[in-house]
């Protein structure tokens, strides 16, 4: 009997003596509690503390299947709307109702339950050893069989308790899948709440990628307006002054040569500033050849050592693959600047419908995952439905992954 | 020497031409699509008037991404007699490799950059158009950060690392010298060093150099393909 089953049974065995309790209390208060409502004042005390206790008693019952089966439930949504008049708002709270329902219909399912574990586990366990002790009986086999003959009936009893026996874990685990249900369908957030929690959650991420953006302009707009623009503008002060020097005859070849030629500089180093920048903006081997490619360029260009190993990742959106591969760079970026690694090694894994890129480095660890450049990541990680996960420990090594859906 | 000229910008393919022809260089045809390239090149060759080498830029029209570097390919196999020389914006090592995956004879990868470096630009040219080779600076660092052979290249010294990388983009013992400021023999010297730490067979023939040297870091053409 694996340990899941064990579990599974100790979680539907121990249901029982709670239901019955629970039972009792739930449908007395809500009883008392309806019938006294004209009542007012006591009438809703009682359902009162029906609705708070049934919260108590869910948090109870999804902290009891945590502690068991290891399956973690979302509360639901106990706050409900911003009804000024406290009794208004937990009388109003649907989620409340949902837990006070659990706990009447936890006595039929845990009972149900139980019957099922012990009759199939009992029938297993007494059929299958019944030739081992029958004997022993005071009277014999006749003590169970009374006056049937023994032999014939003997087999059959076996292999039923052997049947029984093969199926026990099954019911026990129905049973308890049915209990897990149970606690998912009453105390987890209804459809509705997780439709709300969702929307919420794409605004916010919405926001930020929108914030993103902006903020990624205005850093192209300052890298240009400092780099590039301000570079053309010395390039053309050079040639103008060579200009002046040839028109005007008073220099020597030597003096215009110097100015040619530091202007010939400025206007490299300019293509070279542009180069990096429009690379920054979009890698255009990424979409030529892919993030495999792309990825290699990018150790490549890294000062620190780097492997990288990458399996399925070419079946990605192109935008899965933007992030992942902005991913690497920026975390390789860190590695050089903070991290005083003399390795790290990138790979990129299809998993399912997921993209899991990570990043190693041999650092001294402490990488501050608040730190501007991860933020700014996680959003876009976020946005697409992924999430950036950083294991730096002080003395390192430090992991960072980003887990993508690939669609 | 005769030369096929593809280059979307009409800046650059105006002030290439003009560059050339300083130089004493033909340009026969200069086209701003890989399509036209290819038609065109066809052309002249059936005429049997192939030029001795066409200088082609990577992100052309229609889809400006890559056609340009698959327009040599195509040239490549087409017409072997025909030498490439491939400008691109960005070097990708991944590029490179595909462009040297059969061949390393007579074919160039340069940044645009390097253009401007009107020399040295002319000289990696004419290399190639010789039947040598000329990988940019940038495509040689990257392959060499690639190597997976990191340690044997960690034993070179310094200056033997320079060796190697410029061994790497195609350049002759005398290019090298000039390159480096130093004597002919002390160039020589150094090769010699970095074959015996590597463990190469030493070659005398320029171009057979660079394919051993590409070969040893995993980029020559048996790697690559």
């Amino acid at each position: 009997m694996s340990g899941r089953t064990w579990a599974a049974a100790f979680y539907v065995v121990t249901g029982f003596p709670l239901a019955v309790p629970a039972f009792v209390a739930a449908a007395v208060l809500l009883a008392l509690g309806v019938s006294l409502a004209p009542l007012a004042g006591a009438g809703f005390l009682l359902l009162l503390a029906l609705l708070h206790g049934a919260e108590y008693a869910g948090r109870f019952e999804r902290g009891r299947l945590t502690v068991y089966l290891n399956e973690v439930v979302p509360p639901a949504d106990y706050a409900g709307d911003q009804h000024r008049r406290f009794l208004m708002r937990t009388l109003r709270n649907a989620a409340r109702w949902r837990a006070v329902a659990y706990l009447l219909l936890l006595l039929p399912t845990s009972t149900i339950g139980l019957v099922f574990v012990v009759t199939f586990w009992s029938a297993g366990l007494v059929g299958t050893t019944l030739p081992l002790w029958v004997h022993r009986l005071p009277n014999g086999p006749a003590e169970i069989f009374g006056n049937l003959s023994a032999a014939s009936h003997l087999a059959p009893a076996v292999v039923i308790g052997l049947v029984a026996l093969l199926l026990a874990p099954w019911v026990t685990r129905g049973s308890a899948a049915l209990s897990t249900s149970l606690v998912r369908s009453f105390l987890g957030p209804s459809r509705r709440e997780v439709l709300t929690g969702r929307v919420a959650e794409l605004r916010t991420t919405r926001t930020k990628v929108v914030d993103a953006a902006d903020a990624e302009r205005r850093r192209i707009e300052r890298d240009l307006h400092d780099g590039a623009q301000q570079r053309l503008v010395a390039l053309a002060v050079t040639l103008g002054r060579a200009r002046v020097k040839l028109e005007g005859n008073v220099a020597s070849p030597n003096e215009v040569t110097a100015l040619v030629s530091a202007a010939h500089d400025e206007a490299k180093q300019t293509l070279a500033e542009l180069r990096d920048l429009v690379r920054g903006i979009h890698p255009a081997v990424l979409s030529d050849r892919g993030l495999d490619a792309a990825l290699s360029a990018l150790a490549a260009r890294c000062p620190v050592p780097v492997t990288v190993a990458t399996h399925g990742s070419g079946e990605c959106s192109p935008s899965t693959e933007a992030v992942a591969y902005f991913f690497v760079a920026e975390t390789l970026t860190n590695i050089a600047k903070h991290a005083e690694a003399t390795h790290a090694s990138v790979t990129a894994v299809r998993e399912a419908d997921q993209l899991l890129v990570t990043v190693t480095d041999d650092g001294r660890g402490g990488a501050d995952a608040d730190g501007a450049g991860l933020r700014g990541l996680a959003d876009r990680a976020r946005a697409l439905d992924g999430s950036l996960l950083v294991d730096s420990p002080v003395g390192g090594p430090t992991t960072v992954t980003v887990r993508l859906p690939c669609a | 020497m005769r030369v096929i000229v593809a280059e979307d910008s009409v800046l650059l393919r105006a002030g290439l031409g003009r560059l050339l022809e300083d130089d004493g260089i033909e340009v026969v045809d200069a086209v701003g699509d890989a399509e036209t390239l290819l038609r065109h090149a066809d052309e002249l060759g059936e005429r049997g008037e192939l030029p001795d080498l066409a200088i082609v830029d990577v992100r052309m029209p229609p889809t400006h991404s890559d056609e340009g570097l698959r327009a040599a390919l195509v040239l490549r196999r087409r017409w072997p007699d025909l030498r490439i020389l491939v400008l691109s914006q960005y070097v990708e090592e991944r590029y490179a490799t595909e462009l040297i995956a059969n061949e390393t004879r007579g074919v160039g990868y340069l940044l645009k950059d390097r253009v401007a470096d009107v020399g040295t630009f002319l000289e990696a040219l004419r290399r190639v158009a010789d039947g040598g080779t000329a990988l940019d600076p940038e495509v040689v660092s990257q392959l060499l950060a690639r190597s997976r052979r990191a340690d044997p290249i960690a034993a070179l010294t310094g200056r033997e690392r320079e060796v190697l990388a410029l061994m790497a983009q195609g350049r002759s013992n005398a290019g090298i010298a000039t390159a480096l400021v130093v004597s002919g023999g002390a160039v020589e010297k150094h090769i010699a060093n970095i074959f015996a730490k590597l463990g190469l067979e030493s070659v005398a023939n320029d171009h057979r150099r660079v394919l051993a040297v590409l070969r040893y870091i995993d980029a020559g053409p048996e790697a690559a393909s």
